[in-house]
């Protein structure tokens, strides 16, 4: 290679990791600067140009985790989510299986018609969902929003479910029944234990959603039963007070963690699933 | 296959169908008679009154809806598009490998991991009134930042760089598998006929991707329609009503102004809108 061309190559090289430098940088840089506010003073916070370097403190996070009521947010928000999270798993397993495995007159209609409710809009049936949740006194309680919550993450579930019981093979089963196992059995005893990898899948992906719920839970809970997506929004200014900037920076740390964490080890199973995908 | 006894898929089959119809369902067809009634949340039973299709006409005449439906339609096709580019690059710089590809690769789909209520915190931080630390890096270039979220135009601006930011990660994503997928042949046989970067581009690597980008498109612009998380945080729908979207609109008026039955008719609108994409983009999952 001459001269011109070595230049030319080591220039692209260049070029190409400033780009990737400047994209990684703007992807992170919001959250990395999120974490810094989560440490500043008020008083920092609250100065242009903003400080980078600067005195850190904990009062935010005291505030946050013992003068607040995040904490009592975030046990509820886990209660929702691990509740529902066992209701979604079981109910979908089962309609997955018999989906998979029996015949019914008109199968696919109805596995389509699963398909559908996955896009469901939330701001379809929040309104009537309010009306009806306050007339069977269901507003502001666990079973009420651990109820809507299942109901929308149960259409993919089944969908992820089917999909695994599909790939499993049918003369284990087969031979069981045979020997006179119920179908109950079958399903609990054989065919469950062989698709735990879609049940994690299931779990991470619907304890992840019921998390992240914002306007549901918004709307239909309360003060008894608000989960910490909701308490984020405490920190937003009232009538009578401004943005609690440090404090909010606290909350919203606190409650991305989960589902950062959970894709941060999913993702490589998401990615290599994806490619391999595309491949065949 | 294997043949069950009558009854046992019903009974597999019935938590899931009937959570789905007491939960869903029923409140959907619950909506559906609402819409066509006067009611507000508090009204004594007598007043309620049967008004046939005058919410859905009012709709059109009401200057609030129409208002979101702009600023809806402006936020889900400025977002998705802006977001499919920036995608797209990524993914086409991201196609060699380097060293430390799968860091950055890692490091790139964050974003849209986050929860939307605590992206919007993030970018509320980013785009603090009077002390922004983006007006910050825009005064190293000796450019004066706006007043992000506090002037109207602005608002709308800052709203959509925050989805932006958030969902840009999911073309990455989708876009790098999709071009991981490629065939090989019809490159070799570009470089041989000699075609430029940009003709391979255009000629080979956007036909090939063409199935997949529509089918994303299309689930992004449908998630983009019905946002509400972020944009609460951030403006909660104002300066005034610059960022009133429609989800916000029909809190606003169901919930807050307790219109149920005029809010059900402008929720089915936003339905019967998301139902015509969710059956185009059923089309095009069908076809592929």
């Amino acid at each position: 290679m001459n001269k011109t061309k070595i230049f030319s190559v080591l220039t692209g090289k260049v070029a190409l990791f400033f780009c990737l430098f400047l994209i990684s940088a703007f992807a992170l840089l919001p959250i990395l600067y999120t974490v810094l506010a989560s440490f500043k003073t008020r008083v920092d916070l609250f100065t242009f140009p903003p400080a980078l370097i600067f005195k850190p403190t904990l009062d935010h996070w005291t505030a946050v985790l013992t003068a607040s009521d995040f904490l009592l947010y975030y046990k509820n928000s886990l209660v929702i989510s691990i509740v529902t999270v066992a209701i979604v798993i079981l109910v979908a397993s089962l309609a997955g299986y018999s989906l998979a495995r029996f015949t019914i007159k008109r199968k696919e209609d109805l596995a389509f018609w699963m398909l559908s409710q996955s896009m469901m809009p939330a701001v379809a049936i929040i309104l009537p969902l309010y009306v009806l949740f306050s007339r069977w006194r269901l507003l502001d309680t666990f079973r009420g929003i651990i109820l809507v919550y299942s109901a929308f993450n149960i259409p993919f579930a089944v969908w992820l479910m089917r999909s695994f019981f599909n790939d499993i093979p049918v003369d284990v089963e087969e031979a069981a029944l045979v020997d006179g196992c119920s179908r109950l059995g079958v399903f609990w005893r054989i065919s469950l234990p062989l698709v735990k990898p879609g049940l994690i899948a299931c779990t991470i992906y619907t304890f992840v959603m019921c998390i992240n719920e914002f306007f549901l839970a918004f709307v239909l809970t309360g003060m008894r039963v608000r989960p910490a997506a909701v308490g984020v929004v405490g920190f937003l200014p009232t009538g009578v007070r401004g943005t609690l900037y440090g404090q909010a920076a606290v909350a919203a740390l606190l409650i991305m963690s989960p589902a950062v964490i959970f894709f941060y080890f999913a993702q490589k199973y998401l990615i290599s699933g994806l490619t391999m995908g595309a491949v065949r | 296959m294997i043949k069950g006894e009558r009854c046992i898929p019903y009974f597999f089959l019935a938590p899931a169908v009937g959570i789905l119809l007491i939960v869903v369902i029923f409140p959907l067809i619950y909506s559906l008679r609402l819409s066509f009634t006067n009611f507000t949340f508090g009204m004594p039973e007598s007043e309620i009154a049967f008004i046939g299709l005058s919410n859905f006409i009012k709709l059109f005449q009401d200057s609030y809806f129409l208002n979101g439906l702009k600023l809806t339609v402006i936020f889900m096709l400025g977002t998705t598009f802006i977001a499919f580019l920036l995608g797209f690059g990524i993914a086409l710089l991201l196609q060699r490998s380097f060293f430390g590809k799968r860091v950055v690769r890692t490091l790139v789909v964050v974003p849209m991991t986050i929860t939307p209520v605590a992206v919007g915190i993030i970018w509320l931080l980013l785009f603090m009134p009077d002390y922004s630390f983006i007006n910050y890096l825009l005064s190293l270039v000796k450019v004066t930042g706006p007043r992000w979220l506090l002037t109207p135009r602005w608002a709308l601006i800052s709203v959509m760089i925050t989805y932006i930011w958030e969902w840009t990660p999911f073309f990455t994503l989708m876009l790098s598998a999709g071009l991981a997928g490629l065939p090989r042949e019809p490159y070799e046989a570009a470089v041989i006929d000699g075609a430029s970067r940009f003709q391979t581009l255009k000629y080979i690597t956007l036909p090939l991707l063409k199935p997949i980008i529509f089918l994303i498109l299309i689930i992004r612009m449908m998630d983009s329609f019905r946002v509400f998380d972020q944009v609460f945080v951030l403006t909660r729908g104002g300066p005034g009503r610059s960022t009133q979207i429609l989800s916000y609109v029909v809190y606003l008026t169901g919930i807050s102004y307790r219109y149920l039955g005029y809010a059900s008719a402008m929720s089915y609108f936003m339905l019967i809108i998301l139902v015509v994409l969710t059956l185009v983009l059923l089309r095009l999952l069908r076809r592929s």
